[in-house]
């Protein structure tokens, strides 16, 4: 049978109710959201499942006067993919990442919640969102939004139930880009990055550098943010970045992909990014185009 | 424990274990057009419409399908006439062994309600969790561009 060990499945209707239920299992309880990883791989002392299907988490909300999508974390990977406040976000980039995440069936069933909560390393959605600056509201009897690079794997510290996910709308004057590589479109990541720049009086004013799959969680990259700040993002500002990159010590060898290959692939995502995005602004007259990139 | 579906139309009410699996539950009912292939979600087999959206029912279970309407393959049909996706995967030969197919048209049926009108890409996309031994997915591809003509209302490809 799925999951033998399993003897109760409850499905609250508040998040109290949920909390309660949660905190009076000691310990013995687990958030179910779309279910995949727990059907997967649930540990054998997860006998409760608590079910979060029936909480008010399924909304896609603007707030805070349109600067901020929200988005409700039981709301699946497709219901995202067909929402008309996502899809114009950042040229359609967050729209193009989530198709290259599972296949159909499973971005049916995957929440974005569950997607975070879960904390995969190759997780190409953790990546983009970690460097588009999305935070993160869960609530553990009381409500706490926290950055989305401050949130660890739930079963490890916190077992605060993820309610929402906020992710900034770009201004006029930021752009953002994501890069995937895998054997094929909805494979694992062998790599991942994505890279967010805001540009102020024709200057790199702020950047965000992250890549996931390194095989480690994703996060960010200072050494290439560094590179950036002050730039006019020109040919040499990216070249410089994409080196810092590369050599970013968290790069390892896993059953996936060596070092080195990982080092190569993370020079190129991140030259691709920044020429996207620096097509993407007031800055797009650079010499370097997407054809040159190897 | 008690779960409330809604199978083809039927409301029903059955009995399932906490962690009895939606695929476990259906077979068990007697679908047995719900295919175990992976029980991981990989391979697709186990494909059914959970409230109109193909989902692998090896990966939902039923204490959380409960109150949903689920579609299998048996509930797609009706007065002795095939749905049109089953009519083109007939007529263009989309079948080898059939583990697959029942699957595969309700992915189809899912997907071509959401894009009338797709491209071959946007077709070979859509069964990307539908994994065929047989076929080399080509038959499957063009039954597919034919069902969504035939579900426009234009000529047959096939």
């Amino acid at each position: 049978m799925g999951l033998p060990h399993v003897t109760s499945v409850v499905r609250p209707t508040s998040l109290e109710e949920a909390y309660d239920l949660l905190i009076n299992a000691d310990g013995a309880a687990r958030w179910l959201a779309g279910g995949i990883d727990i059907v997967r791989q649930s540990p054998s002392d997860d006998t409760t499942l608590i079910d979060i299907s029936a909480l008010p988490l399924h909304d896609i909300t603007p707030e805070q006067e349109g600067r901020v999508v929200s988005i409700g974390a039981a709301v699946t990977l497709t219901e995202l993919m067909e929402s008309p406040l996502i899809a114009p976000l950042h040229h359609g980039e967050l729209v193009s990442m989530f198709a290259g995440v599972a296949s159909p069936l499973l971005r049916n069933l995957a929440t974005l919640g569950g997607s975070l909560g879960s904390c995969h390393p190759w997780s190409d959605i953790h990546t983009l969102l970690l460097a588009l600056g999305a935070h993160v509201e869960v609530y553990d009897g009381s409500y706490h939004t926290v950055d989305l690079a401050d949130v660890a794997p739930q079963r490890s510290v916190s077992r605060a139930l993820y309610t929402r996910i906020l992710i900034p709308v770009p201004n006029g004057n930021q752009a953002a880009s994501f890069e995937k590589f895998a054997r094929t479109k909805f494979d694992v990541a062998l790599l991942n990055c994505a890279c967010c720049i805001s540009i102020d009086a024709g200057r790199v004013e702020s950047a965000r550098v992250v890549a996931g799959g390194t095989p480690a969680r994703a996060a960010r990259i200072q050494a290439a943010e560094a590179r950036l700040l002050d730039t006019n993002l020109d040919d040499a500002a990216i070249r410089h970045a994409a080196d810092a990159a590369a050599d970013e010590p968290g790069l390892r060898e896993d059953v996936r992909a060596s070092a080195e290959y990982r080092r190569v692939l993370l020079k190129t995502g991140i030259r691709r990014c920044l020429l996207r995005v620096r097509s993407r602004t007031d800055l797009g007259s650079g010499s370097l185009t997407e054809r040159g990139v190897s | 424990m008690k779960i409330d579906l809604t199978v083809n139309g039927k409301d029903l009410v059955m009995d399932a274990a906490p962690g009895e699996t939606l695929l476990e539950l259906l077979r068990r009912e007697g679908y047995k057009s719900v295919k175990k292939g992976c029980g991981t979600g990989d391979c697709g087999a186990c494909a059914v419409l959970l409230n109109g959206r193909a989902v692998n029912s090896c990966l939902v279970l039923a204490a959380k399908a409960s109150g949903s309407a689920v579609t299998t393959i048996e509930g797609i049909s009706g007065d002795g006439e095939l749905h049109p996706v089953q009519q083109a995967f007939l007529d263009g030969g989309a079948i080898q062994c059939g583990y697959c197919t029942p699957s595969m048209v309700l992915t189809t049926i899912d997907f071509l309600s959401r894009n009338p009108d797709p491209s071959d890409d946007e077709i070979r996309a859509a069964i990307a969790g539908n994994l065929c031994r047989c076929t080399g997915y080509d038959k499957q591809v063009a039954a597919i561009r034919d069902a969504a003509a035939r579900m426009r209302g234009g000529p047959h490809e096939a």
